[in-house]
Protein backbone atom coordinates (compact mmCIF):
# COMPACT_ATOMS: atom_id res chain seq x y z
CA UNK A 1 0.00 0.00 0.00
CA UNK A 2 1.28 3.44 -0.90
CA UNK A 3 2.37 5.49 2.10
CA UNK A 4 1.14 9.01 2.51
CA UNK A 5 3.20 11.81 4.07
CA UNK A 6 0.36 12.97 6.29
CA UNK A 7 1.55 13.82 9.81
CA UNK A 8 -0.32 11.98 12.51
CA UNK A 9 1.46 13.66 15.42
CA UNK A 10 3.31 16.92 15.94
CA UNK A 11 4.94 17.79 19.25
CA UNK A 12 6.21 21.34 19.52
CA UNK A 13 8.45 22.77 22.26
CA UNK A 14 7.06 20.49 24.90
CA UNK A 15 8.22 20.91 28.48
CA UNK A 16 7.27 19.09 31.63
CA UNK A 17 8.33 20.20 35.07
CA UNK A 18 7.29 18.37 38.23
CA UNK A 19 8.12 20.01 41.54
CA UNK A 20 10.81 22.17 39.96
CA UNK A 21 12.44 19.14 38.37
CA UNK A 22 12.55 19.20 34.59
CA UNK A 23 11.28 15.90 33.25
CA UNK A 24 11.02 16.87 29.58
CA UNK A 25 12.80 19.79 27.98
CA UNK A 26 11.95 21.40 24.66
CA UNK A 27 10.78 18.26 22.89
CA UNK A 28 10.06 18.63 19.19
CA UNK A 29 8.91 15.55 17.33
CA UNK A 30 6.68 14.65 14.46
CA UNK A 31 5.38 11.34 13.22
CA UNK A 32 4.12 10.54 9.77
CA UNK A 33 1.34 8.18 8.88
CA UNK A 34 2.79 4.70 8.43
CA UNK A 35 5.95 5.51 10.34
CA UNK A 36 7.21 3.49 13.29
CA UNK A 37 9.34 5.51 15.66
CA UNK A 38 11.31 4.14 18.57
CA UNK A 39 11.99 5.99 21.79
CA UNK A 40 15.06 4.83 23.64
CA UNK A 41 16.89 6.17 26.62
CA UNK A 42 17.96 5.22 30.13
CA UNK A 43 15.43 4.59 32.90
CA UNK A 44 13.90 7.86 34.03
CA UNK A 45 14.84 9.65 30.82
CA UNK A 46 11.22 10.72 30.25
CA UNK A 47 9.97 8.21 27.66
CA UNK A 48 6.83 7.13 29.52
CA UNK A 49 6.08 10.71 30.57
CA UNK A 50 6.22 11.76 26.93
CA UNK A 51 3.79 8.98 25.97
CA UNK A 52 1.50 9.95 28.84
CA UNK A 53 1.42 13.56 27.71
CA UNK A 54 0.67 12.57 24.12
CA UNK A 55 -2.11 10.25 25.28
CA UNK A 56 -3.61 12.95 27.49
CA UNK A 57 -3.10 11.17 30.81
CA UNK A 58 -0.49 13.74 31.83
CA UNK A 59 -0.44 17.48 31.21
CA UNK A 60 2.52 19.32 29.71
CA UNK A 61 3.85 22.36 31.54
CA UNK A 62 4.20 24.11 28.19
CA UNK A 63 4.28 23.26 24.52
CA UNK A 64 1.83 21.71 22.11
CA UNK A 65 0.77 18.21 21.13
CA UNK A 66 -1.30 18.03 17.97
CA UNK A 67 -3.02 14.98 16.50
CA UNK A 68 -6.44 14.13 15.21
CA UNK A 69 -8.33 13.27 18.38
CA UNK A 70 -11.35 12.11 16.41
CA UNK A 71 -9.19 9.42 14.82
CA UNK A 72 -8.39 8.22 18.32
CA UNK A 73 -5.19 7.10 19.94
CA UNK A 74 -4.35 3.54 20.92
CA UNK A 75 -2.32 3.09 24.06
CA UNK A 76 -0.43 0.17 25.50
CA UNK A 77 0.77 0.98 29.04
CA UNK A 78 3.87 -0.63 30.47
CA UNK A 79 1.93 -3.04 32.67
CA UNK A 80 -1.41 -4.66 31.80
CA UNK A 81 -4.55 -3.03 33.21
CA UNK A 82 -7.51 -5.35 32.77
CA UNK A 83 -10.51 -6.58 34.71
CA UNK A 84 -9.37 -10.02 35.92
CA UNK A 85 -12.83 -11.50 36.46
CA UNK A 86 -13.90 -10.92 32.85
CA UNK A 87 -12.81 -12.75 29.74
CA UNK A 88 -10.90 -11.10 26.88
CA UNK A 89 -13.96 -10.25 24.78
CA UNK A 90 -15.85 -8.79 27.75
CA UNK A 91 -12.88 -6.60 28.63
CA UNK A 92 -12.70 -5.23 25.10
CA UNK A 93 -16.46 -4.78 24.80
CA UNK A 94 -16.45 -2.81 28.03
CA UNK A 95 -13.66 -0.50 26.87
CA UNK A 96 -15.21 -0.16 23.41
CA UNK A 97 -18.47 1.01 24.98
CA UNK A 98 -16.80 4.25 26.13
CA UNK A 99 -16.47 5.68 22.63
CA UNK A 100 -19.06 3.46 21.03
CA UNK A 101 -17.47 3.61 17.58
CA UNK A 102 -16.92 -0.11 17.00
CA UNK A 103 -18.98 -3.25 17.30
CA UNK A 104 -18.39 -6.93 18.02
CA UNK A 105 -16.93 -7.56 14.58
CA UNK A 106 -14.02 -5.16 15.16
CA UNK A 107 -13.41 -6.64 18.61
CA UNK A 108 -13.24 -10.14 17.14
CA UNK A 109 -10.84 -8.91 14.45
CA UNK A 110 -8.61 -7.23 17.03
CA UNK A 111 -8.45 -10.39 19.15
CA UNK A 112 -7.63 -12.51 16.13
CA UNK A 113 -5.01 -10.00 14.98
CA UNK A 114 -3.08 -10.44 18.22
CA UNK A 115 -3.42 -14.22 18.19
CA UNK A 116 -6.12 -14.61 20.86
CA UNK A 117 -9.22 -16.75 20.53
CA UNK A 118 -12.31 -14.49 20.63
CA UNK A 119 -14.38 -17.42 21.93
CA UNK A 120 -12.09 -18.15 24.87
CA UNK A 121 -14.20 -17.85 28.02
CA UNK A 122 -11.26 -17.98 30.41
CA UNK A 123 -11.10 -15.09 32.86
CA UNK A 124 -8.25 -12.70 32.12
CA UNK A 125 -7.00 -13.15 35.67
CA UNK A 126 -5.91 -16.65 34.64
CA UNK A 127 -3.99 -15.45 31.57
CA UNK A 128 -0.22 -15.61 31.32
CA UNK A 129 1.65 -12.29 31.16
CA UNK A 130 2.18 -12.77 27.43
CA UNK A 131 -1.54 -13.33 26.80
CA UNK A 132 -2.39 -10.25 28.88
CA UNK A 133 0.07 -8.24 26.82
CA UNK A 134 -1.55 -9.49 23.60
CA UNK A 135 -4.95 -8.50 24.97
CA UNK A 136 -3.64 -5.06 25.89
CA UNK A 137 -2.41 -4.71 22.35
CA UNK A 138 -5.85 -5.74 21.08
CA UNK A 139 -7.53 -2.98 23.11
CA UNK A 140 -5.03 -0.50 21.70
CA UNK A 141 -5.74 -1.38 18.05
CA UNK A 142 -9.41 -2.36 18.16
CA UNK A 143 -10.76 1.12 17.43
CA UNK A 144 -8.41 1.44 14.46
CA UNK A 145 -6.61 4.56 15.72
CA UNK A 146 -4.30 6.55 13.48
CA UNK A 147 -1.79 6.91 16.31
CA UNK A 148 -0.51 4.07 18.44
CA UNK A 149 1.60 4.57 21.58
CA UNK A 150 3.30 1.45 22.91
CA UNK A 151 5.25 1.46 26.16
CA UNK A 152 7.48 -1.63 26.36
CA UNK A 153 5.22 -3.70 24.07
CA UNK A 154 7.42 -6.80 24.21
CA UNK A 155 7.02 -7.15 28.00
CA UNK A 156 6.12 -10.74 28.80
CA UNK A 157 6.03 -11.85 25.16
CA UNK A 158 7.82 -15.04 24.13
CA UNK A 159 9.92 -15.03 20.90
CA UNK A 160 6.90 -16.07 18.84
CA UNK A 161 4.88 -13.28 20.43
CA UNK A 162 7.59 -10.78 19.56
CA UNK A 163 7.63 -11.95 15.93
CA UNK A 164 3.81 -11.70 15.78
CA UNK A 165 3.98 -8.21 17.28
CA UNK A 166 6.57 -7.12 14.73
CA UNK A 167 4.47 -8.41 11.83
CA UNK A 168 1.33 -6.79 13.22
CA UNK A 169 3.06 -3.43 13.61
CA UNK A 170 4.43 -3.60 10.06
CA UNK A 171 0.92 -4.33 8.80
CA UNK A 172 -0.57 -1.45 10.78
CA UNK A 173 2.14 0.87 9.49
CA UNK A 174 1.33 -0.22 5.95
CA UNK A 175 -2.27 0.76 6.68
CA UNK A 176 -1.11 4.27 7.59
CA UNK A 177 -0.97 4.06 11.38
CA UNK A 178 1.76 6.12 13.05
CA UNK A 179 3.38 4.15 15.86
CA UNK A 180 5.64 5.20 18.72
CA UNK A 181 7.40 2.46 20.67
CA UNK A 182 9.25 3.07 23.93
CA UNK A 183 11.46 0.12 24.71
CA UNK A 184 14.73 -1.02 26.15
CA UNK A 185 15.09 -3.88 23.68
CA UNK A 186 17.40 -2.18 21.21
CA UNK A 187 17.51 -5.13 18.82
CA UNK A 188 13.74 -5.06 18.51
CA UNK A 189 13.68 -1.31 18.06
CA UNK A 190 16.27 -1.68 15.28
CA UNK A 191 14.12 -4.29 13.56
CA UNK A 192 10.76 -2.61 14.00
CA UNK A 193 11.37 1.10 13.69
CA UNK A 194 11.97 3.41 10.78
CA UNK A 195 13.31 6.13 13.03
CA UNK A 196 14.61 6.33 16.56
CA UNK A 197 14.73 9.23 19.00
CA UNK A 198 17.20 8.94 21.82
CA UNK A 199 15.96 10.67 24.97
CA UNK A 200 18.49 11.66 27.54
CA UNK A 201 17.91 13.84 30.57
CA UNK A 202 14.47 14.79 29.29
CA UNK A 203 15.67 16.05 25.92
CA UNK A 204 15.80 14.48 22.49
CA UNK A 205 19.53 13.92 22.30
CA UNK A 206 19.54 12.54 18.80
CA UNK A 207 17.18 11.32 16.10
CA UNK A 208 18.35 8.55 13.81
CA UNK A 209 16.74 7.38 10.62
CA UNK A 210 17.32 3.63 10.46
CA UNK A 211 16.09 3.18 6.93
CA UNK A 212 18.23 5.63 4.97
CA UNK A 213 21.70 5.25 3.50
CA UNK A 214 22.76 8.55 5.06
CA UNK A 215 23.17 7.07 8.51
CA UNK A 216 24.65 3.70 7.50
CA UNK A 217 28.42 3.46 7.01
CA UNK A 218 30.04 1.19 4.42
CA UNK A 219 32.69 -1.31 5.44
CA UNK A 220 35.25 -2.23 2.76
CA UNK A 221 38.07 -4.76 2.88
CA UNK A 222 40.70 -5.05 0.13
CA UNK A 223 43.12 -7.82 -0.82
CA UNK A 224 46.59 -6.28 -0.48
CA UNK A 225 48.44 -3.38 1.14
CA UNK A 226 48.84 -1.86 -2.31
CA UNK A 227 45.08 -1.98 -2.78
CA UNK A 228 44.68 -0.29 0.59
CA UNK A 229 47.04 2.51 -0.51
CA UNK A 230 45.03 3.02 -3.68
CA UNK A 231 41.78 2.98 -1.68
CA UNK A 232 43.10 5.61 0.76
CA UNK A 233 44.20 7.78 -2.14
CA UNK A 234 40.84 7.31 -3.88
CA UNK A 235 38.99 8.31 -0.71
CA UNK A 236 41.10 11.41 -0.04
CA UNK A 237 40.58 12.57 -3.65
CA UNK A 238 36.82 12.46 -3.03
CA UNK A 239 37.17 13.95 0.46
CA UNK A 240 35.66 10.84 2.06
CA UNK A 241 36.88 9.95 5.50
CA UNK A 242 38.29 6.42 5.53
CA UNK A 243 38.54 5.01 9.03
CA UNK A 244 40.91 2.08 9.50
CA UNK A 245 39.29 -0.77 11.40
CA UNK A 246 41.66 -3.73 10.86
CA UNK A 247 44.51 -5.03 8.75
CA UNK A 248 47.28 -6.44 10.94
CA UNK A 249 46.27 -10.10 10.63
CA UNK A 250 43.50 -9.93 8.07
CA UNK A 251 42.60 -8.14 4.89
CA UNK A 252 43.06 -4.40 5.25
CA UNK A 253 39.67 -2.87 5.88
CA UNK A 254 38.11 0.45 6.66
CA UNK A 255 34.85 2.31 7.03
CA UNK A 256 33.46 4.87 4.63
CA UNK A 257 30.70 7.28 5.68
CA UNK A 258 27.09 6.65 4.59
CA UNK A 259 25.22 8.54 1.93
CA UNK A 260 26.51 6.59 -1.09
CA UNK A 261 25.22 3.58 -2.93
CA UNK A 262 27.24 0.39 -2.48
CA UNK A 263 26.84 -0.51 -6.16
CA UNK A 264 28.29 2.87 -7.22
CA UNK A 265 31.29 2.47 -4.92
CA UNK A 266 31.96 -1.04 -6.24
CA UNK A 267 31.89 0.28 -9.80
CA UNK A 268 34.19 3.23 -9.01
CA UNK A 269 36.73 1.10 -7.10
CA UNK A 270 36.80 -1.54 -9.81
CA UNK A 271 37.41 1.16 -12.41
CA UNK A 272 40.27 2.48 -10.21
CA UNK A 273 41.79 -1.01 -10.24
CA UNK A 274 41.27 -1.75 -6.55
CA UNK A 275 40.65 -5.42 -5.72
CA UNK A 276 37.73 -5.50 -3.30
CA UNK A 277 37.65 -8.46 -0.95
CA UNK A 278 34.38 -7.53 0.71
CA UNK A 279 31.93 -4.66 1.03
CA UNK A 280 28.80 -4.28 3.16
CA UNK A 281 26.56 -1.63 4.61
CA UNK A 282 26.88 -1.53 8.39
CA UNK A 283 23.55 -1.12 10.20
CA UNK A 284 23.37 1.62 12.79
CA UNK A 285 24.18 0.34 16.23
CA UNK A 286 21.56 1.62 18.66
CA UNK A 287 23.60 0.10 21.41
CA UNK A 288 26.42 2.51 20.59
CA UNK A 289 23.98 5.45 20.66
CA UNK A 290 22.52 4.24 23.91
CA UNK A 291 25.92 3.88 25.54
CA UNK A 292 26.93 7.30 24.30
CA UNK A 293 23.82 8.91 25.74
CA UNK A 294 24.24 7.00 29.01
CA UNK A 295 27.77 8.34 29.24
CA UNK A 296 26.36 11.81 28.87
CA UNK A 297 24.49 11.20 32.08
CA UNK A 298 27.67 9.99 33.80
CA UNK A 299 26.11 6.56 34.24
CA UNK A 300 23.87 7.92 36.97
CA UNK A 301 20.08 7.74 36.88
CA UNK A 302 18.59 11.15 37.47
CA UNK B 1 -20.65 9.62 28.77
CA UNK B 2 -23.13 6.80 29.28
CA UNK B 3 -20.57 4.31 28.02
CA UNK B 4 -17.96 5.68 30.39
CA UNK B 5 -20.43 5.59 33.29
CA UNK B 6 -21.24 1.97 32.48
CA UNK B 7 -17.54 1.03 32.35
CA UNK B 8 -16.78 2.79 35.63
CA UNK B 9 -19.77 1.29 37.40
CA UNK B 10 -19.02 -2.23 36.18
CA UNK B 11 -15.38 -1.79 37.20
CA UNK B 12 -16.43 -0.55 40.62
CA UNK B 13 -19.00 -3.20 41.48
CA UNK B 14 -17.57 -6.04 39.39
CA UNK B 15 -14.68 -6.73 41.75
CA UNK B 16 -14.39 -9.84 43.86
CA UNK B 17 -14.36 -7.76 47.03
CA UNK B 18 -18.08 -7.03 46.47
CA UNK B 19 -18.74 -10.63 47.44
CA UNK B 20 -18.37 -9.29 50.99
CA UNK B 21 -21.62 -7.30 50.58
CA UNK B 22 -24.15 -10.13 51.03
CA UNK B 23 -22.00 -11.62 53.80
CA UNK B 24 -21.88 -8.31 55.70
CA UNK B 25 -25.63 -7.76 55.38
CA UNK B 26 -26.33 -11.35 56.47
CA UNK B 27 -24.21 -10.63 59.55
CA UNK B 28 -26.04 -7.36 60.25
CA UNK B 29 -29.45 -8.94 59.64
CA UNK B 30 -28.78 -11.85 61.97
CA UNK B 31 -27.36 -9.62 64.71
CA UNK B 32 -30.36 -7.27 64.44
CA UNK B 33 -32.82 -10.14 64.78
CA UNK B 34 -30.82 -11.34 67.77
CA UNK B 35 -31.12 -7.91 69.40
CA UNK B 36 -34.86 -7.74 68.65
CA UNK B 37 -35.37 -11.21 70.14
CA UNK B 38 -33.61 -10.18 73.34
CA UNK B 39 -35.83 -7.11 73.65
CA UNK B 40 -38.98 -9.29 73.50
CA UNK B 41 -41.06 -6.74 71.60
CA UNK B 42 -43.64 -7.22 68.87
CA UNK B 43 -41.86 -6.69 65.58
CA UNK B 44 -42.46 -7.66 61.95
CA UNK B 45 -40.54 -8.14 58.70
CA UNK B 46 -39.93 -4.39 58.24
CA UNK B 47 -38.10 -4.13 61.54
CA UNK B 48 -35.49 -6.48 60.09
CA UNK B 49 -34.59 -3.80 57.56
CA UNK B 50 -35.21 -0.64 59.60
CA UNK B 51 -33.43 -2.08 62.62
CA UNK B 52 -30.37 -3.07 60.56
CA UNK B 53 -30.04 0.15 58.58
CA UNK B 54 -31.26 2.28 61.47
CA UNK B 55 -28.95 0.91 64.13
CA UNK B 56 -26.11 3.34 64.44
CA UNK B 57 -23.69 0.66 65.60
CA UNK B 58 -24.33 -1.73 62.70
CA UNK B 59 -24.52 1.13 60.28
CA UNK B 60 -21.25 2.82 61.21
CA UNK B 61 -19.03 -0.16 61.86
CA UNK B 62 -20.24 -2.62 59.26
CA UNK B 63 -22.38 -1.07 56.53
CA UNK B 64 -20.71 2.33 56.11
CA UNK B 65 -17.20 1.07 56.76
CA UNK B 66 -17.57 -1.74 54.23
CA UNK B 67 -18.85 0.67 51.61
CA UNK B 68 -15.85 2.92 52.22
CA UNK B 69 -13.47 -0.02 51.80
CA UNK B 70 -15.24 -1.13 48.63
CA UNK B 71 -15.26 2.16 46.81
CA UNK B 72 -12.96 4.80 48.29
CA UNK B 73 -10.00 3.71 46.14
CA UNK B 74 -12.00 3.97 42.91
CA UNK B 75 -9.85 6.78 41.49
CA UNK B 76 -6.58 5.88 43.17
CA UNK B 77 -6.87 2.26 42.02
CA UNK B 78 -7.43 3.40 38.45
CA UNK B 79 -4.33 5.57 38.57
CA UNK B 80 -2.11 2.99 40.27
CA UNK B 81 -3.35 0.13 38.08
CA UNK B 82 -2.94 1.99 34.76
CA UNK B 83 -6.69 1.69 34.10
CA UNK B 84 -6.84 5.47 33.67
CA UNK B 85 -4.50 5.05 30.66
CA UNK B 86 -7.27 3.09 28.98
CA UNK B 87 -10.29 5.18 29.96
CA UNK B 88 -9.06 8.78 30.06
CA UNK B 89 -7.92 8.98 26.41
CA UNK B 90 -11.25 7.47 25.38
CA UNK B 91 -13.20 9.98 27.47
CA UNK B 92 -14.74 13.14 26.04
CA UNK B 93 -12.80 15.26 28.57
CA UNK B 94 -11.21 15.30 31.99
CA UNK B 95 -14.11 17.02 33.77
CA UNK B 96 -16.56 14.59 32.22
CA UNK B 97 -14.28 11.74 33.29
CA UNK B 98 -14.37 13.00 36.89
CA UNK B 99 -18.12 13.64 36.74
CA UNK B 100 -18.67 10.07 35.63
CA UNK B 101 -16.45 8.84 38.49
CA UNK B 102 -18.68 10.67 40.97
CA UNK B 103 -21.89 9.44 39.37
CA UNK B 104 -20.54 5.87 39.34
CA UNK B 105 -19.78 6.15 43.04
CA UNK B 106 -23.39 7.07 43.78
CA UNK B 107 -24.65 4.36 41.42
CA UNK B 108 -22.53 1.84 43.30
CA UNK B 109 -23.91 3.21 46.54
CA UNK B 110 -27.51 2.72 45.43
CA UNK B 111 -26.66 -0.78 44.19
CA UNK B 112 -24.91 -1.56 47.47
CA UNK B 113 -27.85 -0.51 49.64
CA UNK B 114 -30.44 -2.21 47.46
CA UNK B 115 -28.54 -5.49 47.41
CA UNK B 116 -28.08 -5.16 51.16
CA UNK B 117 -31.77 -4.41 51.72
CA UNK B 118 -32.73 -7.42 49.64
CA UNK B 119 -30.51 -9.61 51.80
CA UNK B 120 -32.00 -8.08 54.96
CA UNK B 121 -35.54 -8.65 53.66
CA UNK B 122 -34.75 -12.28 52.91
CA UNK B 123 -33.38 -12.83 56.42
CA UNK B 124 -36.14 -10.97 58.22
CA UNK B 125 -38.72 -12.65 55.95
CA UNK B 126 -37.45 -16.01 57.15
CA UNK B 127 -37.41 -15.05 60.85
CA UNK B 128 -40.11 -12.41 61.40
CA UNK B 129 -43.85 -12.34 60.59
CA UNK B 130 -45.18 -10.39 57.64
CA UNK B 131 -47.49 -7.43 58.27
CA UNK B 132 -48.56 -4.76 55.78
CA UNK B 133 -47.77 -1.94 58.21
CA UNK B 134 -44.89 -0.91 60.43
CA UNK B 135 -44.78 -2.42 63.90
CA UNK B 136 -45.74 -0.49 66.98
CA UNK B 137 -42.15 -0.80 68.11
CA UNK B 138 -40.91 1.02 64.99
CA UNK B 139 -43.52 3.76 65.42
CA UNK B 140 -42.96 4.10 69.15
CA UNK B 141 -39.86 4.12 71.26
CA UNK B 142 -37.63 1.96 69.07
CA UNK B 143 -33.93 1.81 69.61
CA UNK B 144 -33.33 2.63 65.95
CA UNK B 145 -31.08 5.64 65.66
CA UNK B 146 -29.14 6.95 62.73
CA UNK B 147 -28.01 9.94 64.69
CA UNK B 148 -28.07 10.45 68.42
CA UNK B 149 -31.82 10.54 69.13
CA UNK B 150 -33.92 7.44 68.35
CA UNK B 151 -35.83 7.43 65.12
CA UNK B 152 -39.62 7.37 65.26
CA UNK B 153 -41.42 6.35 62.09
CA UNK B 154 -44.90 7.62 61.15
CA UNK B 155 -47.52 4.95 61.89
CA UNK B 156 -49.38 5.47 58.61
CA UNK B 157 -46.27 5.20 56.43
CA UNK B 158 -46.15 2.66 53.63
CA UNK B 159 -43.27 0.34 54.69
CA UNK B 160 -41.99 -0.24 51.14
CA UNK B 161 -42.02 3.46 50.29
CA UNK B 162 -40.39 4.30 53.62
CA UNK B 163 -37.64 1.73 53.15
CA UNK B 164 -37.10 2.97 49.60
CA UNK B 165 -36.59 6.50 50.94
CA UNK B 166 -34.41 5.20 53.74
CA UNK B 167 -32.23 3.26 51.33
CA UNK B 168 -31.93 6.11 48.81
CA UNK B 169 -31.09 8.60 51.53
CA UNK B 170 -28.49 6.26 53.04
CA UNK B 171 -27.04 5.69 49.56
CA UNK B 172 -26.82 9.43 48.94
CA UNK B 173 -25.22 10.06 52.32
CA UNK B 174 -22.79 7.12 52.04
CA UNK B 175 -21.80 8.32 48.57
CA UNK B 176 -21.20 11.84 49.89
CA UNK B 177 -19.16 10.52 52.81
CA UNK B 178 -17.00 8.32 50.54
CA UNK B 179 -16.55 11.15 48.08
CA UNK B 180 -14.39 12.89 50.69
CA UNK B 181 -11.55 10.29 50.66
CA UNK B 182 -12.00 9.84 46.89
CA UNK B 183 -11.43 13.58 46.29
CA UNK B 184 -8.63 13.60 48.84
CA UNK B 185 -6.91 10.69 47.09
CA UNK B 186 -6.53 12.86 43.99
CA UNK B 187 -4.34 15.19 46.01
CA UNK B 188 -2.58 12.72 48.30
CA UNK B 189 -2.04 9.60 46.24
CA UNK B 190 -1.44 7.18 49.06
CA UNK B 191 -3.56 4.11 49.65
CA UNK B 192 -3.71 4.80 53.38
CA UNK B 193 -5.62 8.02 52.71
CA UNK B 194 -8.60 6.19 51.29
CA UNK B 195 -8.76 3.67 54.12
CA UNK B 196 -7.43 5.23 57.30
CA UNK B 197 -9.08 8.65 57.18
CA UNK B 198 -12.70 7.47 56.87
CA UNK B 199 -12.10 4.61 59.30
CA UNK B 200 -10.60 6.91 61.92
CA UNK B 201 -13.45 9.34 61.33
CA UNK B 202 -16.11 6.67 61.87
CA UNK B 203 -14.47 5.51 65.10
CA UNK B 204 -14.02 9.04 66.45
CA UNK B 205 -17.55 9.92 65.44
CA UNK B 206 -18.87 7.00 67.45
CA UNK B 207 -16.81 7.34 70.58
CA UNK B 208 -17.04 11.13 70.81
CA UNK B 209 -20.71 11.39 69.89
CA UNK B 210 -21.60 12.78 73.29
CA UNK B 211 -18.94 15.43 72.98
CA UNK B 212 -20.83 18.52 71.88
CA UNK B 213 -17.77 20.17 70.39
CA UNK B 214 -16.90 17.16 68.26
CA UNK B 215 -20.56 16.62 67.38
CA UNK B 216 -20.64 20.07 65.83
CA UNK B 217 -17.58 19.23 63.72
CA UNK B 218 -18.66 15.72 62.86
CA UNK B 219 -20.24 15.21 59.46
CA UNK B 220 -21.64 11.76 59.99
CA UNK B 221 -24.72 12.54 62.12
CA UNK B 222 -25.56 15.36 59.76
CA UNK B 223 -25.12 13.20 56.71
CA UNK B 224 -27.22 10.31 57.88
CA UNK B 225 -30.19 11.99 59.51
CA UNK B 226 -33.23 10.25 58.09
CA UNK B 227 -35.74 11.60 55.62
CA UNK B 228 -38.81 12.38 57.68
CA UNK B 229 -37.80 10.50 60.77
CA UNK B 230 -38.89 12.74 63.54
CA UNK B 231 -36.51 12.50 66.40
CA UNK B 232 -37.33 12.54 70.05
CA UNK B 233 -34.27 14.58 70.65
CA UNK B 234 -34.55 15.03 74.38
CA UNK B 235 -31.34 16.54 75.60
CA UNK B 236 -29.49 15.70 72.38
CA UNK B 237 -28.77 17.93 69.45
CA UNK B 238 -31.32 17.57 66.69
CA UNK B 239 -30.88 18.13 62.97
CA UNK B 240 -33.75 18.64 60.56
CA UNK B 241 -34.16 16.82 57.28
CA UNK B 242 -33.63 20.05 55.33
CA UNK B 243 -30.45 20.75 57.27
CA UNK B 244 -29.19 17.23 56.69
CA UNK B 245 -29.95 17.28 52.97
CA UNK B 246 -28.32 20.68 52.59
CA UNK B 247 -25.28 19.34 54.39
CA UNK B 248 -25.06 16.33 52.06
CA UNK B 249 -25.41 18.51 48.97
CA UNK B 250 -22.76 20.92 50.23
CA UNK B 251 -20.33 18.06 50.86
CA UNK B 252 -21.00 16.66 47.38
CA UNK B 253 -20.55 20.08 45.73
CA UNK B 254 -17.36 20.83 47.66
CA UNK B 255 -15.76 17.44 46.93
CA UNK B 256 -16.84 17.50 43.29
CA UNK B 257 -15.41 21.01 42.83
CA UNK B 258 -12.12 20.13 44.51
CA UNK B 259 -11.87 17.00 42.38
CA UNK B 260 -12.69 18.92 39.19
CA UNK B 261 -10.03 21.52 39.97
CA UNK B 262 -7.40 18.85 40.61
CA UNK B 263 -8.36 16.64 37.68
CA UNK B 264 -7.98 19.51 35.18
CA UNK B 265 -4.24 19.64 35.79
CA UNK B 266 -3.46 16.23 37.27
CA UNK B 267 -1.13 13.61 35.83
CA UNK B 268 -2.50 10.07 35.87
Amino acid sequence: MKRTVEKVLTITRLNKVIRRKTILKDINLSLQAGEIMGLIGPNGAGKSTLLKIVSGTAIATSGRVAYNRNAGVGILPESPALLPAMNARQNLELLASIRGVIGKQEIFEALEAVGLDPYNKKAVGNYSLGMKQRLMLAQAIMEKPKLLLLDEPTNGLDPLGIIDLRQLLFRLADEGVGIIIASHLLNEIERMCHRVAVISNGSIWREVNLRTDEEQSIEISVRTAADWERLAHWASERQLQLTVISGAHSFPSGMLPGGQRVSEIVELLTTAGIAIEGIRRVPISLEAFFLECSQLEDGVYR
Amino acid sequence: MIGLWWVDTVKLIGRRRWLAVPLAFVLVGVMNIGVLSCMQVNVNIWDGVLGSLGSWLFFRFIILLLFVFLTADSVLGDIMGNWSWLTLPRSPGRIKWWTVKVISLFTASVFYFYVGTLVLLLISGACLPYEPTLSQFACGQSYYSQGLPPLVFPADANPIWLITQFVLYSALAAGAFTLIPVALSLVIRKSYVVAIIPTAWIFLSHFWQSNRFFFRLDLIPRLFYGVHFMSTSGSHESITFAGSLLYILLVICACYSIGALVVRKADF
